[in-house]
């Protein structure tokens, strides 16, 4: 038999034993599996950064296209928010406020990633633009979290997400995040 | 595409891949991985409509393309030792078997040339193989030879 797939096949089965490294996307130095995130506030992307890099974009009045996503966390209940207000399918949510656009924006988990739902409600003053977000669950837990913290979870539910309301996996990895928020925010 | 034209495209990835880097083998092998996927639903698909009979599988093996991109995912419906036997058909070569571990046993008069690249181009997963060369009970040269005692 020819074996001209003989190249393919050893590309397909030489898999490499450890993961890559993640690397900085701003300078490609090897970083920590728990590194920040800057905000591309152009492209509304989050990259992965070191150290360095991070610090060079944590002043919140500076006119730079990145901005450092903090490590803030706090329990937040508002009485601005009435969750039929927000006209939202499914029981999770995250607001921010987009600088760009100069208003609040809400995005709802599912199948295909973030959905964008339209707000009109004032700018939360406590949430830092761009890179802060407040998560909200149907039952009234509210908080103030890191914006990298959403998006690690609508990129989970994503994959685990089945059905409309997102089926059992996926409420489990809800649960999971706002556990772990809860902990941080200092909430028992 | 016709003919052996896949060839050509198999003899491009060989040039092309030691060049991609990193990133370019991982992007290869996730593109791989996407299609034997697709594959491997296929094929499933087919078998649950009980579409694969006999005369199906022997002409999707029967294809070098076909065959060789099954091979490459794992999904040839020959098992190894099937697969074995047809490719050592009249080479002189027998095999005795194909261990657990993936070490393929073969019985030759003197080991054949080129038989690692023969074995692994129809079974890339045998790990090793181990060539038996038959000895005759009682050499034949021993006969003339008187012993010195």
């Amino acid at each position: 038999m020819n074996d001209s797939l003989s190249t393919l096949r050893r590309v397909v089965r030489n898999r490499p034993t450890a993961p890559r490294p993640e690397r900085c996307e701003m300078c490609a130095v090897t970083i920590d599996p728990a590194h920040g995130h800057v905000v591309d506030l152009q492209s509304r992307q989050l990259l992965c950064a070191c150290r360095p890099c991070y610090l060079l974009f944590t002043d919140d009045a500076a006119h730079l296209r990145y901005r450092a996503v903090p490590d803030r966390y706090a329990a937040f209940r508002s009485p601005l928010i009435s969750w039929d207000a927000l006209e939202i399918p499914v029981g999770l949510a995250f607001l921010f406020h987009n600088s760009a656009l100069g208003r609040m924006v809400a995005l709802y988990p599912g199948p295909a990633g973030a959905t964008e739902s339209e707000l009109d409600m004032p700018l939360i003053g406590e949430l830092r633009p761009d890179v802060e977000a407040l998560l909200l669950r149907r039952d009234g837990d509210g908080y103030l979290v890191p914006i990298d913290v959403c998006y690690e979870l609508v990129g989970r539910l994503r994959t685990l997400w089945r059905g409309f309301d997102g089926g059992q996996e996926a409420h489990a990895a809800i649960d999971e995040v706002f556990d772990r928020v809860r902990r941080r925010a200092g909430v028992s | 595409m016709t003919g052996n034209d896949w060839r050509e495209y198999a003899a491009r990835i060989d040039v092309l891949l030691p060049a991609a880097g990193e990133n370019g083998v991982e992007l290869v092998r996730t593109v791989a991985d996407l299609y034997g996927a697709g594959l491997e639903r296929m094929l499933e698909l087919l078998h649950e409509r009980d579409a694969l009979t006999d005369e199906v599988l022997d002409a999707l093996a029967g294809d070098d393309l076909v065959a060789g991109l099954l091979l490459v995912h794992g999904l040839h419906p020959h098992d190894a030792p099937t697969r074995i036997e047809l490719a050592l058909h009249g080479t002189g070569v027998s095999l005795i078997e194909v261990t657990e571990d993936g070490v393929c046993r073969l019985r030759a008069q003197h080991k054949p040339r080129d038989i690692e690249q023969l074995i692994s181009s129809v079974a890339p997963e045998i790990t090793s193989i181990v060539v038996e060369t038959a000895k005759p009970l009682i050499p034949v040269s021993s006969l003339y030879i008187r012993p010195s005692s």
